[in-house]
Order: C-alpha cells, then structure tokens, then sequence
C-alpha cells in the first residue's frame, strides 16, 4: 500500500487550460457520439411511430432489466477501480478491472443471446418496422460495447505485465476509458426507456 | 531573427516516423504534423485533379444537345462522384492539410495534441478515397453526391462501397477536428490569448466545432441507408420515411459548407493583412461572426428540401435562418474591405486569389440569398441556378482560397518561392474561366434546365457551350499551378524565413520550419496583425514550475 | 509531495460512499422504471423519461465526474443536445 499521495488532478504537461488534453479529447468525441446516437435514435423513433402499438411485446423485459442493471454495476465497478488507482492499490484496482470485464461481457452475452431468440424463433426481424428501429440502433450500442470490453481487456493484460500501474499517467487513461463506459452506459439508460418501457 | 537549423535526420519511433528528409518519408506512418499536412495537400491535390477530370467529362458530354460521349447512366456516375469527390477528398481533406501544418505553429506549439491520432486520421481519410474510387469502377453512386432514395437504394453493390468510404472519411474528419480543437485551446503559447491568436485559428475552432457535431448526422444516415440496403430495413422505403434521409443528411451538408468555407475565410484573414501591410480591421467581428456562423449553420439545412413535400409551414423559419446566415459572413466581407482600403497593396499571386475569392464568393453569396426565398427557391430547385451558386461560392469562393493559401505557404514549406508569373497566368486562366463556365449557368437554371441531366433542350444549347468552352479553360489554367509546384522545388528562389513580411508565428522560423518547431517555447507579446510592434519577445525559458502556467483566457 | 493523508483518505471515503449510493438509486429507479412500465392507470411515459432523465444525470454528474470538474466539459457535453432539438423536431414531420 503507497504512502505517498499522489497528485492526479492536474495535467501532466501544462496546457493552456489546465485541462488535461487526452481528456477533453475524449469529451469531446463524447459530444460527436451524443449527435451519432442521437441521429440512430430519431430513426428509430420515426420507425417506432409507424410500427403498431404493441411491436416491442415481443422483447423480454425482465431479463433486459436485468442486463440494465448489469450494466449499471460495470459502471460502478469502473469508478471503484478508478478510486483503487487514487489510493494506489494496483490489486483493488485489478480485481474491479477484471469484475467490469466480467459484466460487460455478460451484457454482451444476454444481448446476442436474445437476438438469437428473437430472429431464431421469428419473433422480430429486421425487415420488420419496429425491428429495424430496434437491431438498428440497439446493433451499435452492443458494437459500443464490443469496443469497450475489449479496450479494458487491453488494459487488463497490460496490467498484468506491469506496463499499466497506478501512476498519474495511467490514472489519466483509465479516467478516459472510464468515460467512455460510462457514457455507453447512458445510452443504453435512454435506449432501455424507449425501446422497451415505453 | 535567427532560427535554428533545419532537422537533419528523421527520427525514428519504433514502427512510426517524424519528420522528413526525404520524398520517400512521405510516404510513412508518419507522426510530424508538418509532414502529415503535406500528405494531405498533395493526397486531396490528387484528388482534385480526378474531380476535374470528371467535370470535364461531364462538360464535354454536355458541349452541345444529344451528346452520346457517355452513357447516361455513366454520367449519373460521373457527376455523383465529382461531387462527392470534390466536398469530401478535396476541399474538406485540402483544408484539413493547411491546418495541420499551419495550426500547431500559429499558436506556438511543438505539434498537434495527438500525434498518432492526426497520422491516422490522414491514413483513414486515404483509405476512404481509395474505397470511393473502387466504388466507382464497381458501378458507384448513381443518384447524385446527395444519394436520395428511393434510387440510392436501387442502385448496385458501388453504391454500398460509397456509403462505407464515407463514414470511414467522416471518422478522420472527426478525430482532425478533436485534434484540432485540442491543440488550439490547450497548447498555445505563453501570452497568447484567445484575443491574440490569428484568426486562421479562430476559423478552425469554429469549422472544427461544426465536423465535431454534424459528421454523425450523416454517420448517422448512412448507415441507416446501408442497413436498408443490407439488412432488409426499412427507414427509407416507402413505409419507412424517404424524407427522413433528406433532413439527416442535410443536417450535416449543410454546415458542411460552412467546413469548405470557414478556412477559407481564415486563411483570407491572414493574406489580406500581409498584402495591405495593415492591421486587420475588426478582429473581433472576425473571430465572433465565425463562431456565429457555426451555430447558425446548423440552423438552415432544410432550405435543400423546400420543394420536397416537407411541412409547408416549417419551411418559414428555415428561410428567416438561411437570409440571416448571411449577415456574419456580410460583417466579414466589410471587414476585409476596410482592411484593404488605404492600404499599401502588393498584387502577388496570392493577392490576386484573395481578391478573386471576395469578388467571387461576394457574387455566390448573393445568388443564395435568392434561393433562401421559397418561392425563388421552388421556381429554380434543381436546376442550373443551383450549379452556378454552389460552384461561386465553392470554386470562386473555397478554392480561390485554398491558391491564395498555398502561394502564401508554399515557400515555409518548401523553403522555395513560387515563380510569379506562373502563378499570374494559372490565376488569369482561372478566373476568366471560371467566369465563362459558371456564369451563363444563372440564365439556363432561370430559363429552366435542370440539373443532373445527360442532354437538354436545343434552346439551352449556346449557355452550355460557352460554358463547356469555359470549363476547358479553367482546366487549362491549372496547369501553370502544377508546373509551377513542381519545378520550384528545385528550381524557386530561395524563400527565406519571412518572404512576405508578415507577423505570425510560422515566419519567425526558418523554411521549412525544425523538426520540433520552436527551439524554445515563445512568449507572444502582441497580436499577430499589429504591424509596428515586435510580436515574439525572446525569454531565456521559464524554470520549470509545478503548476500549469496559464497562457491567458 | 508529502500532503497530510488523512484528508485525501477522507475525500477518497467519500467518494466511493458517493458511488455507492448512486449505484443504489440506480438499481432502485431501474426497479421502479419496470414496475411503472406495466401500470396503466398512470402518466407512463412521463415518467419513465423523466426517471431515465435522473438516472442519465446521476451517471454523468457522479460517475463521470462533471460535478466536480471543469465546467469545459459540461459545456462540450451539453452542447449537442442543443442542436438535437431542432433535428428531433423537424425529424417526424
């Protein structure tokens, strides 16, 4: 366990600003991907509007929830990782890397598994109204998540050959992975209300 | 003011490169901002080239009536891609270029904030041309660079391959703007506030800001459109919604214009003061109303859809926007004139652009105040009233821009002076063309010849061939230019640090600039356009401090 | 760099108890979304939009920081909505 404190909140190199640039970097793109979903969303509630009433009776609510709430605890898992790395812990900090890992593919998982129900057992298809709406913009966000799962496994194993630590420098990045999750988090937050609840 | 010798050996970063000696680092995975910039002029020069050809194609089909040059499905390929060609792996691609080079040195930085990023994006951006190119031999997009369905989606497999270049195209346009904006608001140099910094750099946070939001809408329609094509979906079939295609693509077309435009403006904000050899007339005009415009751009898409069966009630406020759109660009017009005015003027080549660009872009801008009114609009959509606006103001407006910046920068890039003459005639050519092709095209679109069309009617027959006799002549006039890069290489006087006696940043390094840029951070301790006032006062450098050193504002 | 810890374990207590209680509302209000989404004798939608609404903003105010952060990035994150009114809005019609 480290004694000395480490300082994470300033910037390696002194910017303008004070903002660290890989984050506001990441911020930013941040912004473009609330335009992207934003635009898949709009196509999908124009979809939506003209499929009948009841089209998304045909999705499992329960276990949607539940993948819901699997996701919710990965983004947890994520900001007590990332407070592992400001108290130094690198083992903490692991064991809530890996547990993120974990659920995100889970979510995978249910996901793919129920696109095989509901294509395998024709209960929704993309040529459909509402399908096209739904594995259209619910496709990219499982692909978000792809992304995602496999950034942090590249972190993972980096950690586990001693190239990522607890140091500022990999503090930084992990904040910037971590907002990432998080905001994938979000959509799937807003995609879970409209596609499913409503 | 003395400068540091040029690098003499190019370092090397496990697989990666920075830095160039030679033509061959051009072609590397290469990290130096300088080199990545000269990748993307040449790589979006090529593409401009291509372009041309196809509208002289599209010209020489179009020379008298009943032209067979070219099948009519060929020419629905040949004009979609020229578009496309033109917008995406020229103009857009040609400024990004400038700006990686000339940026990072404006505001006193060592390099773009990610270096790695910028190489990439420029590597993706040419893999999207390639792409756009093998969509075109493979049968590409037939259906107009704006790809409406229901025909974009009839059209064959190329048209797929078009879809997927663009949106790998619009991801290094993405990640450029990030890397842009980065740059501009956190590495600039002590004493450089935002107030001081030249207004090339206020063009491109605000052109960076429109890639930064708009890109995705179009990421966004496209691939809604492959999934149609693919996946069986139905957002564009006809019980989808064909017209939500218009609004999420125009979303971004539309301030995709202002992309093309915005550099340019910036760039005309810095040749116009050198060449009076007087201050810019308000800065602060300049640097607000671009800002202005990039909110407002996204404010007017729907005037490309005022005849499209959209809510007639909705189009009222798109026509108020799009008039008031124009009063920003109005301030800046005003300002460049003031400028001029009383000035010691010096007609070099870039000069003579920069005053082709106000004239021209002054001349198309006009022309889009009459389409932003509806019943204008209704009367000549689609026809050739269109062409002559769009081409005044992105030919004579962006492209003007584009020689007036690559004269002025050619020689700190270099190291060499453009030879004058050349450049005078390549300007003349251009510009007397230019005016041959496009302007008979108001009178046909007035008269009632659409656009898009293979052949038309015998009374349109003399526009069209002064126009076409036009159009071999502004692509005549081009080569002077490419002579011209070419042999000055080796044979252009040698340019020195500040050939043109201008005050910002990229002057007070050698040309070419160091590798690394600034042997030592500077310290900015006026405004780049304050001709009188020294503007770089030399500091031995800081000790080094723990906290990060605010730069201003 | 010897700053006393007590305080900077104290702000890191905080935080993760922070977090733990934003984990909590999220799986409660995620609970109470499927339980109103089978009711039908209320506002349904209302409020299921406005609970994803407190939800969205918990995750982005706590977890991602922009609470306690640069008002640079609240500024950059917010903007795009700005612009998605106008696209939503035209988008049905």
């Amino acid at each position: 366990m480290s004694q000395t404190v480490i300082v994470h909140d300033e910037p390696r190199v002194a910017t303008t600003t004070g903002i660290d640039n890989r984050k506001l970097g990441m911020w930013l793109y941040l912004a473009t991907e609330v335009m992207l979903f934003s635009a898949l969303i709009g196509g999908f509630l124009t979809m939506r509007t003209r499929a009948p009433a009841d089209a998304n009776h045909v999705l499992n609510i329960p276990i949607t929830a539940f993948n819901t709430f699997v996701l919710i605890v990965s983004s947890t898992a994520v900001v007590m990782a990332l407070s592992a790395i400001e108290d130094g812990d690198r083992k903490r900090m692991l064991r809530w890397m890996v547990a993120t890992f974990v659920l995100g593919a889970t979510f995978l998982g249910i996901q793919i598994n129920e696109y095989r129900i509901l294509i395998g057992e024709k209960h929704l298809t993309t040529s459909s109204l509402f399908g096209s709406g739904f594995f259209t913009v619910t496709g990219f966000h499982g692909f978000h998540v792809f992304v995602g799962v496999c950034w942090l496994g590249v972190i993972i194993v980096q950690t586990l050959r001693n190239r990522f630590t607890t140091n500022e420098r990999d503090h930084m990045r992990f904040e910037i992975f971590g907002l990432y999750w998080h905001f994938v988090d979000v959509v799937w937050i807003v995609l879970f209300t409209i596609i499913y609840l409503i | 003011m003395t400068t540091s010798t040029t690098s003499v050996a190019v370092e090397r970063r496990g697989w990666m490169r920075h830095g160039a000696t030679s033509w061959r680092d051009y072609f590397t995975f290469n990290t130096d901002h300088k080199v990545i910039g000269v990748q993307y002029v040449v790589m979006a020069f090529t593409f401009f080239l291509i372009g041309g050809l196809m509208a002289e194609v599209i010209r020489a089909q179009l020379i008298k009536p009943g032209n067979t040059l070219v099948s009519p499905n060929l020419y629905n390929e040949l004009f979609s891609l020229h578009g496309t060609i033109m917008i995406f792996m020229w103009v857009i691609p040609v400024f990004t270029g400038l700006a990686n080079y000339i940026i990072p040195v404006h505001v006193g930085a060592n390099d773009m904030a990610f270096p790695k990023l910028n190489a990439f994006s420029f590597w993706l951006a040419l893999l999207g041309g390639i792409i756009m190119m093998v969509s075109f031999v493979t049968g590409g997009n037939a259906s107009g660079w704006s790809a409406y369905p229901p025909l974009s989606e009839q059209t064959g497999i190329g048209q797929t391959l078009w879809a997927v270049a663009l949106i790998l195209i619009g991801f290094s346009s993405i990640f450029a703007a990030i890397n842009l904006l980065v740059t501009i608001m956190n590495m600039r140099a002590r004493g450089m506030t935002l107030m001081r910094m030249p207004l090339f750099a206020w063009s491109m946070i605000a052109t960076s800001i429109i890639i930064l939001l708009g890109t995705p809408a179009l990421a966004g329609a496209l691939a809604l459109l492959i999934m149609d094509r693919v996946a069986g979906t139905q957002f564009f079939k006809a019980t989808g919604d064909p017209l939500m295609w218009q609004n999420l693509f125009w979303f971004y077309s539309h301030p995709a214009v202002y992309i093309m435009i915005l550099p340019g403006f910036g760039i005309i904000s810095e040749t116009v003061p050198v060449f009076s050899r007087k201050p810019i007339f308000g800065y602060k005009m300049i640097a607000f109303s671009s800002m202005a415009i990039a909110i407002f751009g996204f404010l007017v898409w729907a005037h490309h859809m005022f005849s499209s069966g959209m809510n007639p009630l909705l189009r009222i406020p798109f026509m108020i926007t799009s008039m008031i759109i124009a009063v920003p660009t109005g301030v800046k017009i005003f300002s460049w004139l003031a400028t001029l005015w009383g000035g010691h003027l010096r007609f070099t080549t870039s000069m003579l652009f920069t005053l082709g660009f106000i004239s021209m872009f002054v001349i198309g801008g006009i022309s889009g105040i009459f389409l932003a009114s509806i019943p204008i609009d209704i009367h000549v959509n689609d026809t050739y009233f269109v062409v002559a606006h769009l081409h005044y103001v992105l030919f004579g407006g962006s492209v003007m821009a584009i020689f007036a910046g690559l004269y002025f920068w050619y020689p700190k890039i270099t190291g060499r002076m453009l030879n004058e003459t050349w450049g005078k005639i390549h300007f003349w050519m251009t510009l007397i063309g230019f005016n041959i092709t496009f302007l008979p095209m108001h009178a046909l679109g007035l008269e009632g010849m659409p656009r898009r069309v293979v052949t038309y009617a015998p009374e349109f027959a003399l526009g069209n061939l002064i126009a076409s006799l036009g159009a071999f002549l502004l692509a005549a006039g081009t080569l002077p230019f490419v002579y011209n890069a070419v042999i000055s290489l080796v044979r252009g006087k040698v340019a020195g640090d500040n050939p043109w006696q201008s005050l910002t940043l990229e002057w007070t390094l050698s040309s070419p600039p160091p590798i690394h840029n600034f042997p030592e951070p500077p310290t900015v301790d006026s405004d780049p356009y304050g001709y009188g006032k020294p503007l770089v006062r030399r500091v031995p450098p800081a000790p080094r401090q723990e906290a990060p050193v605010p730069g201003g504002e | 760099m010897a700053m006393p810890s007590k305080s900077r374990a104290g702000a890191a207590k905080t935080r993760r108890s922070n977090y733990v209680l934003v984990f909590l509302s999220l799986g409660a209000l995620t609970a109470l979304e499927v339980l109103v989404s089978s009711m039908t004798n209320i506002p349904r939608v209302s409020f299921l939009l406005g609970m994803s609404f407190i939800k969205v903003m918990l995750v982005i105010l706590y977890f991602m920081h922009l609470r306690s952060d640069s008002r640079w990035f609240g500024l950059i994150f917010f903007l795009p909505f700005l612009l998605v009114i106008p696209l939503l809005t035209v988008l049905p019609h």
